[in-house]
């Protein structure tokens, strides 16, 4: 039988320690409650399953498999059972999703704008400025952005729209970047996404490229791929 | 925080700030929510810092872009607002992007 001793989340100054936040306190057998600080909704929070009140080693970010979150005036309850509840999922995610947006309105990077396409809050649209120091620049980049139900324990799906000339974009407009694959965390957010992908047309990844043809163009002949990135950004992202 | 309280007119104001490729900001000017954004463009064009390398000089040559959407010359800045509006929002960020019509750079020469 596991004994849930409490949960952490990682200090803001060093990662890799995790400051207790609270204890989870059994309300009857596998029904467990904690009161939540509001502030901390939608942040990485890690649940340790031991016997012992601190992690013994680094523990695993784990995605309860059913959670139900209670608004309670300034704090927010979770409650979590082994069955199987699906919408409140979706409750936390899209906490988290609408604090991403606040944050982007507020202070959006420079080379990029990301917004809800219409009502539906997972669903979004994003435009990348292709950046002055690479054959993208001028060009305005659509791309679509769909946040899964277990946002941000998954990682978004991001898909160009706009056609691309570049070793690791293909003609589906999929991207090959690692932390949109295994090396997601839940503590990335859209922006930095955006931004990796802002740096992944500057400096292009031609060992692992998803469109073997233009890599090895690249890495053969750099001016022949810039001249074919220029024009296609001419052609489709400057219209 | 305290004039604007002061100065609350009939009409809805929005406060706007304009994102330039570098980072650095047009703004915050207020704006009526009924002004549309070929009047933003014009303001923008006006301006717009005299130390900038791209200057833009018709308002034809500037884009605006708002929560990953470009901006129709003839909307109002009311119909551009997010559904999620009611999210604290303050002031609104906008992107602008300057891309001349006639440019049409050489091969090897510095692009925009």
């Amino acid at each position: 039988m596991w004994d849930v001793a409490g949960f952490w989340k990682p200090a803001s100054d060093t990662p890799q320690t995790y400051r207790s936040i609270g204890r989870f306190v059994p309300i009857r057998p596998q029904l467990l409650t904690a009161s939540w600080p509001y502030h901390d909704l939608g942040n990485p929070v890690v649940i340790s399953l031991s016997t012992s009140t601190t992690p013994k080693s680094k523990p695993k970010i784990i995605f309860i498999p059913s959670i139900l979150l209670l608004d309670l005036e300034s704090n927010l309850c979770i409650w979590f059972a082994l069955s199987t509840v699906k919408f409140e999922k979706s409750h936390m995610a899209s906490k988290r999703i609408q604090k991403e947006l606040l944050d982007l309105q507020r202070d959006p990077p420079a080379s990029c704008s990301a917004g809800p396409v219409g009502e539906d809050l997972f669903h979004w649209q994003a435009t990348i400025m292709g950046p002055s120091e690479s054959p993208y620049a001028g060009g305005v980049f659509f791309v679509a952005i769909h946040f899964p139900q277990d946002y941000p324990f998954k990682p978004p799906k991001v898909n160009f729209q706009t056609k691309v000339y570049h070793p690791n974009i293909n003609s589906n407009g999929s991207i090959c970047l690692d932390i949109l694959k295994d090396q997601w965390s839940p503590a990335l957010t859209i922006s930095k996404v955006l931004l990796s992908i802002s740096s992944l047309l500057t400096d292009p990844n031609p060992d692992d490229p998803l469109v073997p043809e233009i890599a090895h163009l690249y890495k053969t002949h750099r001016s022949r791929y810039e001249d074919a990135a220029r024009s296609w950004t001419q052609k489709y992202a400057m219209g | 925080m305290l004039d604007r309280r002061q100065q609350m007119p009939e009409e809805d104001l929005v406060e706007l700030k304009f994102r330039l490729y570098d980072g650095s900001d047009i703004g915050p000017i207020r704006y009526s929510s009924s002004s549309t954004v070929a009047m933003l463009k014009e303001r923008i064009i006006s301006e717009w810092p005299r130390d900038k390398k791209i200057v833009p000089k018709v308002s034809n040559d500037v884009k605006l872009i708002n929560a990953g959407k470009i901006l129709e010359n003839s909307s109002t800045i009311a119909q551009c607002k997010s559904p999620f509006g009611e999210l604290p929002a303050g002031v609104i960020t906008m992107h602008v992007v300057v891309q001349p019509t006639l440019t049409k750079t050489k091969t090897g020469s510095l692009p925009l």
